[in-house]
């Protein structure tokens, strides 16, 4: 058992810390105000996921033969705390290295690797997430866009919600009931698609983190070539699971939190309110949560490096994650009063953020569930 | 006569009036829109004789005002609602008159952030112990906030010292409280009424207990919530403001809490499109979280429902 970080750990999350504050500009709080899907930090990140690239951080993770040079899931995990500490400069680009990369290595053809991967690696391009449906939320696959073959295209109708980044993506990852007598997890296809394809509609959803983040896709006879499959046809749901596992950590929520958690520890003191019991007490139970969602997530990080498989304790991870996000938030309310509610202020990006925790990557009642069933072995309802 | 925690023919006359007026003139569409609040909606919000209520013109007592207060709260009804009664019972003669008609906008805070202050006539400048009326020197620096209402940076210079304010701000906790309890009923009636349409899995996702049971419960917490106000609003009318202060306390500290949960605990109901903006939630959460956070005395409710504790216990 060892919970210390190795000298080599340490002297890498420095080296990472002193790369960003080299790199980020002064107005970094500023630019990243109006959140990853915004204009500016969209244009941010390409440039600086090139840098990243060039010190070949962007996709260390990645096996050496695709370009990576199979860093190990701790280093993985620093260099993803300290991303998401400093309010993510990837903007979307995360998702191509963690899981979208991955799936493409897996299941990809020669061509496809060889047309994805480099872009991927040199953080020039960007992707966006299309599952959910107006009808498939939570239940996902409920999905009906439809892919119905025709000569050498898919005929893709339908519609995509809650796109994340798809303004400004070139490329989504799209499921599809490519078999339209299937039902549930049989019959989807995932399809590499490029967005500028003719019959693509996207309209953004104005939403509480910021700009252009949301977005309702639309599909009107598009053709999408065949060779955008990606993994055979009509088993697109083990992609999917493969791709997936690759998310189960998700973003750095807990390291966030905890930086914020202490920053509003010195805010209290500067304002005279930190000796006040409730503040104290706040400041007390969200710093164990924060420390509980750390804790829980190196142990799902721990699992993947002895390489067993996914298992609930990811849920539990994010339940807690989730928990302490919230709590954080909760407390900059209750120490800042008033001043927290000022838009695009300090506190109230946190809020806002807090507010979709429980939602975003699978609501904490459907990951609760999840809990229930795979770790207690409860009935499901 | 035995209790009786319904509100009598005259105050439910007030409610239904105040109800009715909400949805003629500030309808959802427009509170959607952020775009509700204007100085004549105000004016004729003050016709209505809401915020008169103490002054010598005024009609009916606090639980007239208190269900008037509800009403608004289920509306999410915009503007200074709770600043303007516990000024208005903080000042007197022509200065209380034009706030009580609508025609005087008051901002009620601490500098420099101040609600509702690029719009505002006069100010008080409280923390909910003493109030002082001020005036802005300087220019008013427009702030946007969460809950969409204008507030500004100001500097304030202190004109008049007005006293003890915690009478008044018995009247602005009891009414604050009625309001919030009010919009944290009315999120989750529109949560509960999404989870009844709303079908995951082959069912209204209201069959799954973890969104039916925290929706219950948040049923519950408001509910006592709403009890609390109007008990605090009957002390007002029967025994003054000083023994409304601890009531009042206290319905302010589980209404804005209560408030608080029920706003999160729909937003986990609506999904995702409880996060867009114009949306079926956000427009009721923000202003919950705004009004939760209000100034002044937020942070001293609990400590106000403490006083005389160790006196009386809970049990008086
Ligand atoms: C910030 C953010 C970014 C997102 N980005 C993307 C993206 O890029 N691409 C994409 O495809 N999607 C994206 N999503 C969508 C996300 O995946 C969905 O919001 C999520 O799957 C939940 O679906 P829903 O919003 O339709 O809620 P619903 O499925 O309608 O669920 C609503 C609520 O019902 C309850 N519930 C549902 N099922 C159960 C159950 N079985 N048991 C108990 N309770 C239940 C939960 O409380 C849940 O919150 C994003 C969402 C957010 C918030």
């Amino acid at each position: 058992m060892e919970f210390g970080w190795s000298a080599e750990e340490l002297a890498y999350r420095e080296e990472v810390q002193r790369f960003l504050a080299e790199t980020l500009p002064e107005d970094w709080e500023e630019l990243s105000k109006g959140g990853p899907g915004s204009e500016a930090q969209a244009a941010f990140s390409r440039e600086f996921c090139a840098k990243l690239a060039e010190r070949g951080w962007l996709t260390q993770s990645w096996p050496a033969e695709y370009g990576g040079s199979d860093a190990s899931p701790w280093r993985h995990a620093i260099f993803g705390e300290e991303m998401w500490g400093h309010g993510e400069p990837r903007g979307p680009q995360y998702m191509n290295v963690n899981w979208i990369g991955p799936a493409i290595m897996k299941y990809g053809t020669e061509d496809q690797k060889r047309a994805h991967l480099p872009p991927i690696s040199e953080g020039r391009v960007l992707w966006c997430q299309g599952f959910s449906e107006p009808e498939a939320g939570s239940d996902l696959v409920a999905l009906r866009t439809a892919a119905r073959r025709e000569g050498d295209v898919y005929l893709v109708n339908g519609s995509k919600i809650w796109t994340s980044y798809a303004n400004h993506a070139d490329f989504c990852i799209l499921l599809v009931r490519s078999d339209p007598d299937s039902k549930r997890h049989r019959g989807i296809s995932v399809l590499l698609c490029p967005m500028d394809l003719p019959g693509i509609e996207v309209r953004e959803i104005p939403s509480v983190v910021g700009e252009r983040y949301f977005h309702e896709v639309f599909f009107e006879d598009v053709r999408v070539p065949l060779d955008c499959r990606l993994g055979p046809e009509h088993e697109g749901w083990d992609v999917v699971a493969y791709a997936l596992q690759f998310e189960r950590v998700g973003a750095a929520r807990y390291h966030r939190a905890a930086l914020i958690l202490d920053d509003l520890a010195a805010r209290a003191k500067a304002r005279g309110v930190f000796a006040e019991p409730r503040v104290r007490e706040g400041l007390g139970r969200a710093r164990a949560l924060c420390e509980a969602a750390r804790l829980l997530t190196y142990r799902v990080i721990d699992q993947r490096v002895h390489g067993s498989p996914p298992s609930a304790d990811t849920n539990a991870a994010r339940i807690a994650a989730t928990d302490a996000e919230g709590a954080v938030a909760d407390l900059a309310v209750e120490v800042f009063g008033a001043d927290a509610l000022e838009y695009g202020s300090w506190a109230d990006t946190r809020f806002r953020w807090a507010m979709t925790a429980g939602v975003a990557v699978g609501a904490t009642e459907v990951q609760l569930n999840l809990v229930a069933s795979r770790l207690l072995g409860l009935p499901r309802e | 006569m035995s209790l009786d925690l319904d509100f009598d023919d005259a105050q439910q006359a007030v409610a239904e009036a105040v109800a009715s007026f909400c949805a003629e003139r500030c309808p959802d569409e427009q509170i959607r829109k952020g775009e509700a609040f204007s100085r004549d909606l105000w004016r004729e919000l003050a016709e209505l004789g809401v915020l008169a209520i103490g002054t010598p013109e005024g009609e009916g007592g606090a639980l007239e005002q208190a269900a008037a207060f509800e009403s608004l709260g289920r509306a999410v009804f915009p503007g200074p609602l709770a600043a303007t009664v516990f000024a208005v019972r903080l000042l007197d003669g022509p200065e209380q008159a034009r706030l009580a008609a609508g025609e005087a906008l008051i901002s009620v805070g601490e500098p420099p952030l101040l609600p509702f202050a690029p719009l505002a006539d006069r100010f008080v400048e409280s923390d909910g112990e003493s109030a002082w009326l001020a005036r802005a020197e300087g220019e008013v620096l427009p702030v946007s906030t969460l809950g969409g209402e204008p507030w500004g940076r100001v500097r304030l210079v202190r004109e008049r010292e007005l006293g003890d304010a915690r009478d008044a701000l018995a009247v602005h906790d009891t009414m604050l409280a009625a309001w919030i309890a009010a919009a944290g009923e009315r999120i989750v009636a529109d949560a509960a009424e999404h989870a009844r349409a709303r079908k995951q899995f082959g069912k209204a996702i209201g069959e799954f207990q973890a969104v039916a049971h925290p929706l219950a419960d948040a049923a519950m917490a408001l509910a006592s919530a709403r009890t609390l106000a109007r008990r605090a609003a009957w002390t007002i009318d029967r025994a003054g403001l000083r023994a409304a202060r601890r009531p009042g306390a206290v319905a302010r500290h589980a209404a804005t809490r209560a408030a608080r949960a029920a706003a999160h605990i729909a937003h986990q109901t609506f999904g995702a499109l409880g996060i867009t903006l114009e949306g079926p939630a956000f427009h009721v959460s923000r202003r919950i979280l705004q009004a939760a956070a209000q100034p002044p005395g937020e942070t001293r409710a609990a400590e106000v429902a403490l006083e005389g504790y160790a006196l009386e216990g809970c049990a008086a």
